[in-house]
């Protein structure tokens, strides 16, 4: 099913990962620029993607730039900064039409990857320091992306949960830093951020669509060549862990409806092999409507509309959360943890468990249908084992009821959040 | 039954459409070297679709808001046990939506395709509703509707229906209300979806690892006979201009969002693909990423790129609604209008027209990178019972002669609205 998946070495530190198809469209160029996370550089190295993605030499200001994407029928592109456990990833991505489908014989894929080139190694600095003006402005749009948080009450209890339960950890810094580091970034600071994350950051490459990869691989690799490369060591997986008694953080706002975050250390991180009895466990827990929680929480007792549990690999995090009446707050917990005490009893069905293998199998095999998945798939596993989507499926084909029992018994409740309602 | 294939040389891809005997439209677009497949069966019956009639009704009876939706919860239940057990036996992925005027119940699977789709066929053509059941759900939607009170992209878009809408029920809630879902009960569950279930107003699409020839075998073994329903639907007489010019609402956000709105007058049900093509080309080229509106707006920090804009359309209600936020949406509302004008008046630049045109056209032919999103495409298609390629075609002949027509009538002022939600600290 799946046409080879090739890894070239382009440099120190440096990798390219071509996942061929002729399913798609289209072709994307993924650059994803792993740090170690740590606070003095987490807010300067988060505003760098969004920054580089404005403008280059050649398309010096945002309208420029975006109109040539719609020239290039309408290429995409796309920045983004995220936490992969105590490791911050930077990307910068481009998506484009197949040449084929150029009417004008424009070369789309050759001009992405050249466009991109350009944004990450050309960007419009004057006397080596970004211009004044753009900065204050994704300055700007940054601290709105911060502040707009908030206005999406289920992720943002999830994210406040997070702080909490890893404040002392890496993991728990806001993943755009906080509004005041940002607001403090001067034009010194981002020159030298943007210099420091060529050097130091793991470089990786993912191409996916296309069987022949060197060309769009050798403008980055030549670009990284003119670099001093000196890779930052990542750090280590570690998973923390939850105190004797779990913490209670309780916040209110102007809202309707309740929102309770359960946030348990499971002890598992990493190869898909090491964490596969828990992934299943969380499904089983909080996946799909089979699971314990929707079954119970939601259609027996009508207490909620979603109910659901997300395993974090890279940090070993399990999070359950649910939206509900604030009134219905301990039943709520309680049912929640009564579910997962069923887990650890073993007190489920042999169904429950084959249901939740076949649907992760089910989407495994799905993974090749989206040039999305795929590319994420294989990049998400970048520090890891390299499992494809087939080996997975048989991975999860072999996890047992003993497995899933002692994967729910290491679960270990850290903190619980709840945001609810101003008081009169 | 009746089917032809359609085919698009220039994008490589085809599609069967059929119509079976019953009235259902079916659309299958086959994509063999795919693993999954994703397939929709819907009506034609959203949260719009509050007074109407059967053939057989004297007169029109008028139903509480958020029926269509509480139907999509109840039908996953039957008298023998709910389809998401029977969906967990095979390891399919399965769910439904309800919006202002279809309901559609889908799923996604690599495996057993078929079992799914006779799945989807039964639990759907099977209603089963008791009191204890609808008593039940009522707890369970009041959770979603407070959810929905909480969000504040979905209030601004709301409240600025209520701004443009004097009469059309698109102006409601598409779940209802707390106290609209209270008065539902199992009769009148069972009115509406008998007058709106039926093959005749509904349709089934399939996109990925398929076999057209043995889907529409499957459909003729699956539908259940019923006898075809003539729904007759009216909406109060929508006067032309606005409610209300504008809608002020406090919620927990940091900044304020925004829609604004122009409504537009509907001579017809529908708007015809070539107004939808050219409406859609205007905005693009007048307020995409990479026009001069956008530019100014963006260097003066009144947008950020949440900015976009929509053709929004249904059943006797058109408009072109745009969103974002700015901490000042009465200068962005003010520029867009001085746009216009100046559009108006000096016409529009062929260069971002063009530009337009290319990113449009680009874009819909990405849509055929995964089964979801072509499947899509065919129920925007099946439910206007058009050809899905019609829009790309359309893309290649609009001229700015066309653009410049529309704006004559369309995008004015006076028919406009603005909605903000504003932070309550």
């Amino acid at each position: 099913m799946s046409e080879s998946i090739t890894v070239t070495r382009l440099g120190d530190g440096m990798q390219g990962f071509g996942i061929p198809s002729s399913r798609f469209k289209t072709t994307r160029i993924h650059i994803s620029l792993f740090l170690p996370l740590q606070k003095a550089t987490a807010a300067q190295n988060a505003l760098l993607p969004f920054l580089l993605t404005r403008a280059c030499r050649r398309y010096p200001d945002y309208s420029a730039l975006n109109r040539r994407l719609a020239e290039l029928y309408g290429a995409t592109l796309y920045a983004d900064v995220d936490k992969m456990g105590d490791r911050q990833v930077l990307s910068l991505l481009i998506a484009g039409l197949n040449d084929s489908f150029a009417s004008d014989g424009t070369q789309i894929l050759t001009e992405c990857a050249a466009l991109l080139r350009d944004l990450l190694f050309d960007p419009p600095v004057e006397n080596g320091l970004f211009c004044e003006k753009d900065l204050e402005s994704e300055k700007e749009r940054m601290v709105q992306r911060i502040e707009g948080e908030l206005n999406e009450k289920r992720v943002y209890a999830i994210n406040r949960l997070t702080e909490e339960m890893c404040a002392d950890e890496p993991f728990g810094l806001p993943r755009y830093g906080t509004v005041e580091e940002v607001r403090a970034l001067t034009a010194q600071d981002m020159a030298g951020a943007w210099k420091r994350v060529l050097r130091e950051a793991f470089v990786n490459i993912s191409v996916t669509g296309q069987k022949d990869t060197s060309g769009i691989f050798r403008p980055f690799s030549e670009a990284f060549a003119q670099i001093q490369r000196a890779p930052a060591k990542m750090p280590a997986l570690l998973g923390g862990k939850a105190p004797k008694e779990p913490r209670m953080v309780e916040e209110t706002m102007g809202v309707t409806q309740g929102k309770l975050v359960l946030g348990f250390r499971t002890g598992a991180m990493g190869n898909d092999r090491a964490v596969i009895a828990v992934r299943m466990m969380a499904d089983m827990l909080g996946g799909g409507p089979y699971s314990l929680c929707f079954e119970n929480v939601r259609e027996k007792r009508s207490l909620c509309y979603y109910c659901a549990a997300h395993f974090n690999r890279h940090k070993g995090l399990l999070l359950i959360d649910s939206g509900i009446e604030e009134e219905n707050r301990q039943k709520a917990y309680d049912a929640i943890l009564e579910q997962a005490e069923s887990m650890r009893k073993g007190a489920f069905s042999e169904e429950l468990l084959h249901y939740s293998k076949l649907s992760m199998m089910d989407a495994a095999k799905g993974v090749y249908d989206s040039p999305s998945a795929l590319d994420q798939w294989f990049t998400d596993r970048i520090f890891n084992e390299t499992v494809t989507p087939e080996e997975y499926g048989r991975l999860i084909a072999s996890v047992t009821k003993d497995q899933v029992v002692t994967a729910a018994n290491a679960l270990q409740l850290d903190t619980v959040y709840f945001l609810g309602k101003n008081k009169e | 039954m009746q089917n032809q294939i359609i085919e698009n040389k220039a994008i490589g891809e085809k599609y069967v459409k059929a119509r079976h005997e019953s009235g259902l439209d079916i659309y299958i677009c086959e994509k063999r070297d795919y693993a999954s497949s994703y397939a929709l069966f819907g009506t034609r019956y959203g949260s719009i679709d509050v007074c109407f009639k059967t053939g057989e009704d004297a007169d029109f009876v008028h139903v509480p808001a958020g029926i269509a939706h509480f139907l999509e919860h109840k039908l996953f239940e039957s008298e023998d046990g709910d389809a998401f057990t029977r969906y967990a036996k095979t390891g399919a992925y399965a769910n439904a939506y309800t919006s202002f005027d279809r309901t559609c119940y889908l799923f996604s699977c690599s495996d057993q395709f078929e079992e799914n789709l006779g799945i989807l066929m039964d639990f759907v053509q099977s209603p089963y509703f008791t009191k204890e059941t609808v008593e039940k759900e009522q707890g369970i939607i009041g959770q979603e509707i407070r959810m929905y009170d909480d969000s504040p992209t979905w209030r601004v878009l709301f409240n600025l229906l209520g701004c443009l809408y004097h009469e059309h029920s698109v102006k409601v809630d598409i779940a209802g209300t707390v106290e609209s879902i209270a008065k539902i009960d199992k009769d009148l569950l069972y009115r509406c979806y008998h007058t709106f279930y039926n093959p005749a107003n509904m349709f089934l699409c399939v996109a990925g690892n398929v076999e057209a020839a043995r889907v529409l075998e499957l459909c003729d073994k699956w539908l259940k006979p019923v006898k075809p329903v003539e729904i007759s639907r009216t909406f109060p007489k929508e006067p032309r201009g606005v409610a209300q010019s504008r809608c002020e609402q406090k919620l927990a956000v940091a900044m304020p969002l925004f829609t604004i709105g122009y409504k537009e007058a509907c001579e017809s049900a529908y708007p015809s693909v070539k107004r939808r093509v050219v409406t859609e080309l205007a905005l693009e080229a007048l307020f995409g990423n990479f026009s001069p509106f956008y530019k100014e707006m963006f260097d003066a920090g009144l947008i950020n790129d949440q900015f976009g804009s929509e053709y929004f359309f249904g059943n006797g209600y058109a408009a072109c609604i745009f969103e974002g936020e700015s901490r000042d949406p009465d200068r962005v509302y003010e520029a867009m209008n001085r746009e216009l004008e100046r559009a108006r008046k000096n016409g529009i630049d062929e260069g971002l027209l063009e530009a337009a045109r290319r990113k449009l056209y680009g874009r819909q032919i990405m849509k055929f990178n995964t089964v979801e999103s072509t499947a899509g495409l065919l129920v925007n298609a099946a439910f206007l019972r058009e050809d899905p390629f019609a829009g790309l075609e359309a893309y290649r002949h609009v001229t700015a002669a066309d653009v410049m027509d529309h704006l004559r009538s369309a995008l004015r002022p006076e028919d406009s609205a603005l909605s903000m939600v504003l932070p309550n600290g």
